[in-house]
Formats: structure tokens, sequence, C-alpha cells
């Protein structure tokens, strides 16, 4: 009971920094549209437009529309330490009722 | 010998007067008398003689007196009553003197006694106004108290929070985020995590919202941006809240939002498109946890409502 409570159950806490404030004027819609690109060039994998993301935040936060913080604390350099590995591959066994399933 | 039938005949006289009905009592003592003393005679060499003695002739007469006179008591002791009344009003005439003197001592004893009863019942009395006056001031002030608590209580509680973090409150110390982004150990083996974004609206909203990009293939440790995009179609600005979700359900706990567009009224302009940014991170933790194992699909769902209060936001 309390597993499922935890991890099913859990009340939607508010993000971290708040609530982005809405571009109205779009000033930094030329960051976004290039972001949007290198996804959709990249097979929308994000590790490759990280530099990409940085400069919109950036951008965001000299207009106003962020409050000002070092990018180097959102923890973009972090993953350069990590070790990409490939996903464990799925079993397809299928799910017997009653069978303890081995792990 | 005299003393010895004298004594019998004491015993027995004794016993005769201590009972009323003692004639028949007495007769038997007499003829016991007579036959102890016709013994006596007997045995002595005197010729028989039934005589008593003087002396018990004289105390069966002064039985037979007394016998009478008790009869005659009755009788006189009506009388002598009215005279032992009188003697006892003259008695009582000296003794009620006395009595009066004490009565009136008595009664002034009592009135002392009453007026200080009357004194403290009146201090008494005086005394548990006092004592009530109290207790109602006490009571007042303890009502006034409440009611000032309760009022007091939601800056405090809200103070309690601010400090604790209790229930989820988002701490404003920003320290804290850092040391918290910073702390991720991200020298391990990562493999990716592919989020799809989906949306919806709620009934009636004159809207279109919809995600720029279908889905992002992401690192878990690694900050993500991700956008959608919301069009007003009407000619008046609306104001709308959105909520997300997380599938599967139990992946939600490591799904961290740095920042979003959720949970805050958002006005639209009239006929306006907006982006609007999500930027998150998942947790590296998710690839340990045995019970996500071989979760590598997480679906980030979006969806506006319109909000009750169409108030008029002020212009940015």
């Amino acid at each position: 009971m309390n597993m499922a409570r935890n991890s099913a159950m859990k009340a939607p806490t508010p993000p971290d920094k708040g609530s982005f404030p809405l571009d109205h004027d779009k000033e930094c819609t030329e960051a976004m549209n290039a972001y949007i690109q290198c996804l959709a060039s990249n097979q929308n994998q994000s590790r490759q437009c990280a530099e990409l993301s940085k400069f919109y935040l950036q951008c965001r936060m000299d207009k106003g529309l962020m409050a000002k913080d070092d990018i180097s604390t959102f923890g973009y350099d972090e993953i350069k330490q990590s070790n990409i590995v490939e996903p464990p591959p799925k079993t397809k066994e299928p799910m017997i009722a009653g069978l303890r399933r081995k792990n | 010998m005299f003393k010895q039938v004298l004594g019998l005949r004491n015993s027995t006289l004794s016993v005769v007067s201590s009972s009323s009905s003692s004639k028949i009592l007495y007769r038997s003592a007499a003829t016991s008398i007579n036959n102890s003393l016709f013994k006596y005679k007997q045995q002595s060499n005197q010729p028989q003689q039934y005589i008593l003695s003087s002396q018990q002739h004289q105390q069966i007469l002064r039985y037979f007196s007394t016998e009478n006179n008790n009869n005659k008591n009755t009788t006189e002791n009506n009388k002598n009553n009215n005279t032992v009344n009188k003697n006892d009003q003259k008695e009582e005439s000296t003794s009620e003197e006395s009595n009066n003197n004490n009565e009136q001592q008595q009664n002034q004893q009592n009135e002392h006694k009453y007026k200080q009863q009357r004194r403290s019942n009146k201090e008494y009395s005086e005394e548990l106004k006092e004592k009530n006056k109290n207790l109602g001031m006490w009571v007042l002030a303890s009502i006034i108290g409440v009611l000032g608590l309760s009022y007091a209580a939601v800056p405090l509680y809200r103070m309690f929070c601010r400090v604790t973090g209790y229930g989820g409150t988002v701490r404003e110390a920003s320290h804290d985020l850092e040391a918290e982004i910073k702390k991720r150990n991200l020298k391990r083996d990562l493999y990716p995590i592919k989020v799809s974004f989906t949306s919806s609206i709620g009934n009636k909203i004159p809207w279109t919202f919809k995600p720029v990009q279908s889905s992002i293939e992401c690192i878990p440790g690694e900050p993500v941006l991700a956008f959608y995009r919301a069009t007003n179609h009407t000619d008046k600005p609306i104001i709308g809240v959105a909520t997300y979700n997380i599938t599967p359900m139990k992946a939600g706990s490591y799904f961290t939002k740095i920042q979003c567009f959720c949970f805050d009224e958002q006005r639209i302009k009239p006929n306006e498109t907006i982006d609007m940014p999500v930027l998150f991170v998942v947790e590296p933790e998710m690839l340990d946890d045995k019970n996500m194992k071989g979760i590598t699909d997480i679906t980030l769902s979006y969806t506006f409502f319109k909000s009750n209060d169409q108030g008029e936001l002020e212009e940015i």
C-alpha cells in the first residue's frame, strides 16, 4: 500500500524554479526556432542540442522573462561525465498469472 | 437463727416488694416464713406458737402500708403533682428567670451568630460576586484569545511551512536548489529515455494547444527543454490554467520540472499564438529502481483548462 502510494499517488509538486512568464512579444522566438530545428535534425536527441537550449534560456534571462541564475547550476555540464550505454533488452516473456516474475 | 430467718425474710420481702402483683408472692413468703418459724419452734423446747416477732409484723404492716400508699399515691400523686407543679412553677419561675436570662443570652448569642452569619453571608456573596467576576473575565479573555489564535493561525502556518517545507511547500532558499542540482552523480552508465509529449484541452476553450515536438530522446540527469504552442482564436483574452500528468504513474516521482507554465494562470491575448517552454530533468535514480526496470518511455501530457477567474490581469 505504501509502495503504491509512493510511486503512483504522488501529488504533483510545483516546479523548482516556478512558472515561466509568457513571451508575448516574441523576443526569444529565434532562439526557440533554432533549438527546434536542431532537435528535428538530430532525431530529437536532446544531448546534441544542449548548447542551443542554453542559448534560449540565456535569452530569456536577458529579456527579463526568467529569473536570473547561473546556467552552470542547471546541470548541463555534469552530463559530460556520464557514459551512455544501450538500454537493457526488454524481456519478451509473457506475463502468466500467478507465476512470480524472474527479475 | 433469727438472723438466718431474717435474712431469708429480707430477701423474700425484697423480691416481693419489687413486683407489683406481689400479694400472692407475699402470701407464699408468709407461709414459708411461718413454716420456717414453725420448724424453728419445733426444734426448740418452747410450746408451738404461731407468732411472728414484732419486727416481722412491723415489716409486714409496713409492706402493706406501702402498697396502700402506692394506691393512695396514685390519687394523691395528682394532687401532689399539682403541688409539685406549683412547686415546679415556682421553681420554674425562678428557673425561668434564669432561663430567660439564659435565653436572652442565647438569643443575643444567636443574634450575634446570625449577624455574623449575615455578615459572613454578605461577605460570602460578595466574595462569590468577585469570584464570578474574575471567572467571567478569564472566560472572556480565553474566548478572545482563541479567536485571535484562529485568525493568527493562517500567517503562522504559512511561516511554519516556509521554514520547514512541510507538505511539499517550495522552499525559497535558492542555494539549496543549486546544491540539489549539483548533487546529481552522473559518473555512471546511463541509457536514454524517450519522453513523448501530448496535450489536451478542457471543454469549451476556443483555442488550440499542441506540443511543438512529439518526443525527445533525453538522458537522465540532463536538463531538457521542450515547447508547447497555444493559439487563441477568439477576439477576447482568455485566462487558462494548465496541469500536467506523467505516464507511467510510478515514473512520476523521478520526473523533476525545473520550470514550466503549469499551475499558473496564463493570459493569452485575442488571436495570439504563444510558445510555452518546459524545462525538466529525468532523475538518474530511475535507472536503478527495480520497479522501473524496463521503462524507456515516459509520456508528459498537459491539459489546459479555462480559469474560473476571468478577471483582467494587468498587462505586462
